[in-house]
Order: C-alpha cells, then sequence, then structure tokens
C-alpha cells in the first residue's frame, strides 16, 4: 500500500544529499510537488502513479540541485561536490602544498629521490650539452645549408663503401665554377705538411696551425673578419690572415695589417704581408686554424705551381657553395665526369663522388686526409643512451619508494577518495608530487651541471663551457626530459595508489604496504643490471687497454723524444745534428725518419718481383727511415743487414717485414726488385722483425723501409733527470738548428693518443657505471630501510624466542641477495653480447673470461650488501622489548 | 520549438511580467505559462525555483510563506520596484528587437 508521507519523507531524504538545497528551498518543493500530485490525482491516476509523475515533473534532484548551486552567490567559480569539477586552482595549490610538506616530512626518503634524480638529470644535462655542442658543427655559417665538400672514393677494390677521402685536383675547383651550374663558387683549401708552420715576426718564431685557402674561401664561410676585406684579402700572393689570438701573439695591440712576416713550412718559405684579422676560430668549427696563406702563394711559386694544372695531382680540399636551385645529385654525376674525362686515374677506376654537406662532417664522415679529426655519430648516440638509462635507473628509484612507501599514503588516499576525489585527481596529484620532485632536482642538476661541465668537456675530450649550456634548444631539451622523467615516475604510483579503495584503506592500511613486491624487486634488478652491464663494460675496456700498453709491439718506444723538423734547411743539416746530440752523456741513441712508428706510415700499391721472377701487383705499407733507425728502435734485422754507410746502399736499397715476405712466399728475399714511385728498382737488403706501426685495432701488414726523406729527429735519452736532458737537447738544438723550435713530445705519449678514443670511453663507462651503482644502492638503502622497518615487530617476536641477530640479519640480507644475482644473470650475457662486439674491432684483444663478469658480480653483491646491512644491523641488533613496542 | 537559449533569456522577464499582475506562487506561474503558450513555453518544473532565487537575491521580487483559508502554505512572490523598472527595460528591449525582426522580414517595395 502506497505511504504518500514516506515516500515524501524519502524524496526529501534524496535533496538533502545535495548541499545545495536549502530547508526553504526543500518546502517550496514539496508544495510543488503536492500541486502537481493533486492535479495527478484529478485526472484519475492512482497515489502511486501520480507521485511518481509528479516527481519526475520536479526533476531530478542533482540537477535541480546543481541549478540552485549555479545562482547561490557563495561559489561562482566551482561545481558542487556531487559534479566531476572543471579547474580550479585550490586543487593543485593543495598538492603542492602537500607534496612540500611530504619532502619535508620524509627527509630520508625525499634525499633518496631528489639525489638520485638530481645525478640522473646531472647527466642527461651535461650529456645533451656536449650532444648539442657536436651537432652545432659548423652551423654558424650562414650559407651552412649550400656549402658542400666534394669527397671521393676511387674504386679500386681497397676502399670500404664508406671511406672516402677529401684530396682532389686543384684544377677541379675552377673547372667546377667554369662548367657546372648550380655551383655559384668554389674555395679550395690545403694543409701546410707537417700541419704547423713557423711564423716568424721580429726575430721571434711561433709555430702554428694554418691552411692555405682561396680567395673566395671568406666569402662562402661566414668566420668572423675582424680587419681587412672579406673579398680581397686572401686574392692576392704573399697575403696571410691572422686569427685575433695569433696576431696579438705576433704583434700585441698594433694593427698587424701590413706588417710583413717571415713563414716557412716543411718545404717552403715565404715572406707574406698580413692582409687581415678574422675572430678566433670558435670551437665548434671542423676547420681549425691560426691563420690562412693565400693559395695564390702557391701558385705563384715556381716549385708548385705545377700542382693547380695537373689532374692526376690531388691535395686539395674543394668547398662547393651550391646555387639555391643546385641539384645535388646532377652537380655530383658532373664532377664525376669532369674527373673521367681529364684525369688519366680516374679513367681507369671511375671515383664515386659526394657532395659531403657541411653540416654532416663533424659527425657522418670517415675520412682520409680530412683537416680534422671528427666525432662518429655512434658515440654521441652511445653517450645519449648511458644518459638515458641513467635517468631511467633514478625514475625507477622514485618509482620504487613511491609503491613500497605506499602504507603510509593508504589513509590520506582513503580520506581524500571518502571527500569526494577521483581516481584521476588522485593520479594528477601524484604526477604532481614527482613533478615537484623532479624539478626540484633539475635545479640542483643545472647548478651541479655549472660546476662539472668543463670537468667534464676535459673528460669526454671536448672544450665545453659553462655557455654552452644556455641555448634555447638545450634548455627545450633538458625542461622535457625533467617533465618526461616527473611524469613517468609518477603516473605508475599514482594509478597503482589511487586504485585503493576508501574503505579498505582507512580501516587496515598496514596491508597495502605489501602491494606490489614483485614489482619492486623487479625495478631493482633492473636497476642493477643497468649498472653491472655499465660495469663490466667499463672493466672490459680497462681490461682491453692494460692489454695494448703492455703487449710487447717488437719495438721500444720507452724514453723516446721527438722532435719534428720544421724546415728544409734544417733538414739538410740532419746529419750534423745527429752527430751533436749523439756526442751528449745523455743521449742514447739518434735517427731522423721520416715515418714512426705510431701510424704515420702510408700505404701504395706497386709492383714487386714474384719468386718466380714475374712482378705482380701488390699492396704494402711503407716509411722512410734512416740507418739508425732499427738500431734506435731496438727492431732486430732477421736476415741480410741494415742500412750501413760502407754499402753505399741508401739510394736504391729497402728493408722488408717478415709479414711481406711470407705474403709474397720469397724464400730468399735478398735481392728481389721493388718498384716504388720510380723507374729504377729498389732492392731487398735485409728482413727486418715484424712489429706493430699502427694501433693494435689492426694487425701487421707487409710493410717495406727505405731511406729517404728524414722530418722526426728521435733521441733515445738515458733513463734519469729528463727535465734536465731536455734542457741539454734544447740548448744543442739552439746551437746546430737556430731556426728549429725547440717543439717536442714523447713517442710514448704518441702511442698513448693511439689509444686515445678506448681511453675516453673507459672514463666515461667508469664515470656512469659508478653513477648508475650510486643511484641503485640509494634505493636499495632506502628500501631496505623501509623493509627493516616494517619488519620491526617480526624481528622483536623472533628475538624473543631466541633467534640471533646473525641470524636475522641473514634472514633479512637473504632476499636482497637473490635480486643482485638475479641482475647479474640478466647483465652477464648482456655485456658479454655488447663488449664482444667491441673487442672485435682490436686485432689484438683480451678474451672475455669468466674472471671479469664474477669480478663485477661479486663487487656488486657485497656494495649491496654493504648498503642493506647498515640497515638490517640495526634492527638485528635492536632491544626486543623496544620492537614489540613498536608501532 | 522555442530553442533553450530563447526559453532561457525570457524566463526572467515572462516571471516579472506575470508578477507584475500581482502576487503568484511557482506552481501556478508555471501552469499559467503553459495555458497562455499554448503548452509551446514549458518549463521544467525544477529549474524554475533556482532562478526565482536568484531573481530574489537580486531583489527583482520578494518573497513570502501565505496559507490561503488555511491550506497548504505557499510560497508566494511579489514584483519590487527594481523588478518593475527591469521589466520595462526588458519590455523595451523586447519590443525593439521584434520591431527589427519584422522590418527586415516584411516584403520590399521595389521602384518600377
Amino acid at each position: 500500500m502506497f505511504d504518500l508521507n514516506k515516500a515524501l519523507s524519502e524524496w526529501k531524504r534524496s535533496l538533502r544529499k545535495y548541499e545545495s538545497f536549502e530547508e526553504g528551498a526543500i518546502t517550496e518543493l514539496e508544495s510543488h510537488l503536492l500541486d502537481e500530485f493533486d492535479k495527478q490525482k484529478r485526472n484519475g491516476l492512482a497515489d502511486e502513479e501520480a507521485f511518481a509523475r509528479a516527481t519526475a515533473a520536479v526533476g531530478r534532484p542533482e540537477d535541480v540541485g546543481g541549478e540552485y548551486f549555479k545562482d547561490s552567490r557563495r561559489s561562482r567559480l566551482t561545481t558542487p561536490s556531487w559534479q566531476k569539477s572543471r579547474f580550479s586552482f585550490t586543487l593543485p595549490l593543495n598538492y603542492l602544498k602537500m607534496a612540500w610538506r611530504r619532502i619535508f616530512r620524509h627527509k630520508g626518503y625525499s634525499f633518496v629521490s631528489i639525489a638520485g634524480m638530481t645525478v640522473g638529470l646531472t647527466c642527461v644535462i651535461l650529456i645533451l650539452t656536449y650532444v648539442n655542442f657536436e651537432f652545432g658543427f659548423d652551423r654558424f655559417h650562414k650559407k651552412a645549408d649550400r656549402i658542400y665538400r666534394v669527397i671521393s672514393r676511387p674504386t679500386t677494390g681497397m676502399w670500404k663503401s664508406d671511406e672516402f677521402m677529401s684530396h682532389s685536383p686543384a684544377i677541379l675547383a675552377a673547372a667546377m665554377s667554369a662548367e657546372i651550374p648550380g655551383v655559384a663558387r668554389t674555395a679550395r683549401l690545403m694543409e701546410p705538411e707537417g700541419e704547423k708552420a713557423v711564423l716568424r715576426s721580429e726575430g721571434k718564431n711561433f709555430l702554428e696551425r694554418g691552411l692555405y685557402a682561396d680567395g673566395n674561401f671568406l666569402e662562402i664561410f661566414s668566420f668572423p673578419l675582424l680587419r681587412g676585406d672579406r673579398h680581397s684579402s686572401l686574392a692576392r700572393p704573399g697575403s696571410i690572415v691572422l686569427s685575433a689570438g695569433t696576431a696579438r701573439k705576433l704583434f700585441g695591440d698594433a694593427n698587424p695589417l701590413g706588417r710583413p712576416l717571415g713563414y716557412h713550412e716543411q718545404t717552403m718559405r715565404f715572406d707574406l704581408t698580413v692582409s687581415g684579422v678574422l675572430a678566433d676560430v670558435p670551437r665548434n668549427s671542423h676547420l681549425q686554424f691560426d691563420y690562412l696563406v693565400s693559395i695564390a702563394t702557391l701558385e705563384s711559386n715556381q716549385e708548385t705551381a705545377d700542382l693547380f694544372n695537373e689532374w692526376d695531382r690531388i691535395g686539395f680540399t674543394i668547398f662547393a657553395e651550391l646555387l639555391p636551385h643546385g641539384r645535388k645529385a646532377e652537380i655530383e654525376k658532373k664532377i664525376t665526369g669532369l674527373l673521367v674525362k681529364n684525369s688519366e686515374f680516374c679513367r681507369k677506376f671511375p671515383p664515386a663522388v659526394v657532395l659531403q654537406p657541411l653540416r654532416d662532417i663533424n659527425l657522418r664522415s670517415r675520412i682520409q686526409g680530412a683537416q680534422a679529426t671528427n666525432m662518429q655519430i655512434n658515440t654521441v648516440y652511445l653517450f645519449v643512451s648511458i644518459a638515458l638509462l641513467i635517468l631511467w635507473v633514478a625514475c625507477l628509484n622514485f618509482v620504487n619508494l613511491s609503491t613500497a612507501r605506499s602504507a603510509t599514503r593508504a589513509r590520506e588516499i582513503g580520506l581524500r577518495k571518502a571527500i569526494g576525489a577521483s581516481r584521476g585527481d588522485l593520479v594528477r596529484q601524484f604526477v604532481g608530487e614527482s613533478m615537484l620532485i623532479s624539478f626540484l632536482s633539475l635545479s640542483l642538476a643545472f647548478a651541479l651541471a655549472l660546476l662539472l661541465i668543463e670537468r667534464f668537456g676535459m673528460l669526454i675530450g671536448t672544450g665545453l663551457t659553462i655557455g654552452d649550456l644556455f641555448h634555447g634548444r638545450l634548455v627545450l631539451a633538458i625542461l622535457a626530459a625533467a617533465l618526461f622523467s616527473g611524469f613517468s615516475a609518477g603516473i605508475y604510483p599514482g594509478i597503482v595508489l589511487s586504485g585503493f579503495k576508501p574503505v579498505r584503506a582507512l580501516q587496515k592500511f598496514s596491508e597495502f604496504a605489501g602491494n606490489g613486491p614483485h614489482l619492486r624487486r623487479i625495478l631493482v634488478v633492473l636497476q642493477f643490471s643497468v649498472a653491472i652491464t655499465l660495469m663490466v663494460g667499463a672493466m672490459v675496456v680497462w681490461k682491453q687497454l692494460r692489454f695494448i700498453e703492455s703487449r710487447k709491439l717488437g719495438y721500444d718506444r720507452e724514453h723516446v723524444v721527438v722532435i719534428p723538423l720544421r724546415d728544409q734547411e734544417t733538414r739538410e743539416k740532419s746529419d750534423i745534428i745527429k752527430a751533436e746530440l749523439a756526442r751528449l752523456h745523455e743521449v742514447a741513441a739518434v735517427s731522423v725518419p721520416g715515418d714512426l712508428p705510431t701510424g704515420t706510415m702510408a700505404s701504395a700499391g706497386t709492383h714487386i718481383e714474384t719468386e718466380s721472377g714475374e712482378m705482380a701487383e701488390t699492396r704494402f705499407r711503407y716509411a722512410n727511415i734512416d740507418p739508425d733507425f732499427m738500431k734506435l728502435f731496438a727492431i732486430p734485422v732477421v736476415q741480410g743487414r741494415n742500412f750501413s754507410p760502407g754499402f753505399q746502399d741508401e739510394e736504391d736499397g729497402m728493408l722488408v717485414n717478415e709479414t711481406l715476405v711470407r705474403k709474397t712466399g720469397w724464400k730468399n728475399p735478398l735481392g728481389k726488385k721493388i718498384m716504388f714511385f720510380r723507374d729504377k728498382p729498389y732492392r731487398v737488403i735485409g728482413v727486418v722483425k715484424d712489429f706493430n706501426f699502427d694501433s693494435l685495432h689492426s694487425g701487421i701488414e707487409p710493410a717495406v723501409f727505405m731511406c729517404g726523406f728524414r722530418q722526426y729527429l728521435s733521441v733515445r735519452i738515458r733513463p734519469g733527470n729528463t727535465g734536465h736532458t731536455l734542457n741539454v737537447l734544447k740548448a744543442a738544438l739552439a746551437k746546430s738548428a737556430p731556426s728549429q723550435p725547440f717543439d717536442f713530445f714523447f713517442l710514448d705519449d704518441a702511442f698513448n693518443e693511439l689509444y686515445g678514443k678506448e681511453r675516453k670511453l673507459g672514463e666515461i663507462f667508469s664515470f656512469f657505471a659508478g653513477l648508475a651503482i650510486f643511484i641503485a644502492c640509494l634505493g636499495l638503502f632506502s628500501l631496505a630501510a623501509f623493509i627493516a622497518e616494517r619488519k620491526t615487530k617480526e624481528i622483536g617476536v623472533r628475538k624473543a624466542l631466541g633467534a640471533s641477530s646473525a641470524s636475522i640479519v641473514l634472514m633479512l640480507n637473504k632476499s636482497f641477495l637473490r635480486w643482485i644475482i638475479a641482475a647479474n644473470i640478466i647483465s652477464w650475457p648482456l655485456a658479454y653480447l655488447a663488449m664482444n662486439r667491441w673487442l672485435q674491432d682490436f686485432n689484438y684483444r683480451i678474451s672475455l673470461g669468466w674472471g671479469t663478469f664474477l669480478l663485477a658480480g661479486i663487487f656488486t653483491l657485497a656494495l649491496a650488501m654493504l648498503t642493506v646491512s647498515y640497515q638490517t644491523l640495526r634492527v638485528a641488533l635492536a632491544n626486543p622489548v623496544d620492537s614489540l613496542r613498536y608501532e | 520549438m522555442i530553442s533553450k537559449t530563447l526559453m532561457a533569456a525570457s524566463t526572467r522577464p515572462i516571471i516579472l511580467a506575470i508578477l507584475s499582475r500581482g502576487k503568484d506562487y511557482g506552481y501556478n506561474i508555471i501552469q499559467r505559462v503553459k495555458n497562455i503558450s499554448g503548452g509551446s513555453i514549458e518549463w521544467s518544473d525544477g529549474m524554475l525555483y533556482p532562478v526565482m532565487q536568484r531573481m530574489e537575491l537580486d531583489r527583482l521580487i520578494s518573497s513570502e510563506w501565505i496559507s490561503v483559508d488555511g491550506g497548504r502554505p505557499r510560497h508566494y512572490y511579489r514584483i519590487t520596484d527594481d523588478g518593475r523598472q527591469a521589466l520595462e527595460a526588458e519590455l523595451s528591449s523586447w519590443q525593439k528587437i521584434l520591431n527589427t525582426m519584422i522590418h527586415f522580414s516584411q516584403p520590399q517595395l521595389v521602384k518600377e
């Protein structure tokens, strides 16, 4: 039986759920409802039906309530609590306030999260700065997108498909400008022999690095010109343009324009006039020089004029500025056409010509004879991946701690949900919190990066400065990294924690502490996998380096001082200089070879006599030496004899190495003929024991040694007082060769430079492996603290029942031990594959034994146990009475 | 069919116009509008009261609870002086709109 009063009071209760209904409004609506009810009854409906129609006519309580809410004066901006909120400033502010408070309330955990994230972001900032620097190479030239370098690869089969040379014939440049539409202008560059030349002013000599450059070089490239004229400074023979730094060094603050300057490089000597001053070359230019000599100087010089007319004499780097409509592919084809038409060599071996964009030179070229050694893009990618891995490890820390600490937040989450917070609100809150941590870390990371950037630049061998940190694109990328890491670190805990049922969260919050132990395990395992992989990488790189350094190379490189002879005059006097130095007590031996056994030997292909007496084409490396070379480097002659003044064989004799004898199959090598860039053959007079004249990346190749060009005054000094010996050498040299600057290096250093890239890699690997381990241990430390805290009561009970402290530590440490072992199992094969691939690049390499992996495993295990044990010992040694009282 | 926007815009002037003839209560106002408009203006019953509350807060109308002949007490609304002024302004505005619409809807004379 329908009871109107009961129905009415239920209906009124449904209205009261919504705060915007005041009692007066409810009474008025009730009156309206009853009027409508009466009307429906008059229309003949039964009570129940009439009531239903009347309530429907009044409308749904939440809709009417919403209208009342909208029309009440107190809150125009917000929405009623039962409706989804649009946007309000109060909530994010509240989230921020809560996050801020949490940071200070849980200092330990906040420290771990912020420290980890700071370290991760510092890595990202440093590496992105470096990447930005590398990618910014040569982009400061106004026409950078239209400038190309002509590179080519002879199709002789001896060249790898991605290997090119940047040397072209000088005459090609003029032909390109004249005959190929689409080419606006060209500029030729050439390095002086020996890279550096002596600039002489007012009796002082300065050894500087420079280039010969074409008249319109400064019109194609936008190196800022401080004095002189961009169009004419390099047009006339005998002109030199100096960099501001060099000009200051030579002339102080005086105006250098028009001042005379003596110039001499290996074989040539010119009197020049300063015609311009350039701002110092920016670090991010692949062309680095202290001066530019007009190429017209060489063109008008009798000895070198031929270089400019012959198609088969290469040695110039050509840069072309294309017209905006110039089609690269067509121009490349036409350049090939020009070469094939005019050069005999190119007719025989048509070259593959490529116009290489200026902006690609730094990161994407493998060039022989290029002006500067460049960085490979793969190395850049490797650095970026390492930085992202570290950031990822730091984010995992945050995720791990947030989910582990969820128990302490269950009540807050329950309460927020009970008073109407939606899941989305909570997710936003958590993401906001991690964003706050991420941006706090970012400001710390930026401060750290300011402190570290220059050291980091030194570590990776690029001179980075603080100024490199402030580039619009870079700042945006760093902000994006912080935003991304904040978001990705917050989203998962947000989703997990916001999924709590409010009632259960409020009643038994402790049970939530156990949520996600699997996830935590996985995260810790992943973190340590990254750390261990990096560590194994670092260990392998160092081991390989040690192996190389300690390997017997077949020659003695210790205590050898090398002084490159800078001019022809000094070279001609080299026998006298040698004799004078040999007399010194501090000197054990002297030699003046044209090549050194540290990667300076070139390769050539000519004809040599086979065992059957025919002449066959063979490729080998060659070195110019002198009779004392083998003695100086203690390389034994195993068959025949060394060059000797008594035999007058310096003209026609040649020494060969054992590999050449083996490869050509000679039974008796002595007296065999070798053709080498002249009509008269050389004869083999002796065989020297194999030695490594390159880096150990490659094996020993067939090689010949002849007496010829002299360049490196090499002095083996007696061990002992090196400083004193160098002074003695300097004095002796100044006496016998006054124009020769005492610019020396130790052969050992030159040898080590062959492995500069590997050393750098080793340092970087170690640095980042250290950071990854630090972050992972930081996380492990606080996770251990948390777990120990949760088990305080359990430990109290165990101790009360007679468990020893040792057994408790063991029990707690066991789980962590398992995680680290799992991490080792994951990372070992990864590290093995990666490092095995890296080692393939070396002809002489260590074998990847178990030792390295075990060592890395034991080290991480020990470190992890040390980290964890501090916490577990603390709880295990606590008084059980206190533990049992703990809540 | 009258559009929602027009309906919303006309609610307040219509209420003011009804109350300018004398006090009345919500249910009756709704019924009168329904009858006079031949059912083409039909307000959602519950939605009227928040509007009236707003109008009262804006001092366009005032209200009191009155029990007629010992029956159920009803919330009667009456127009205030401000309400009358507002009504006049509304009427003038609506008149202008209507005149403009009519002017442009009439056929135009074509000169021969």
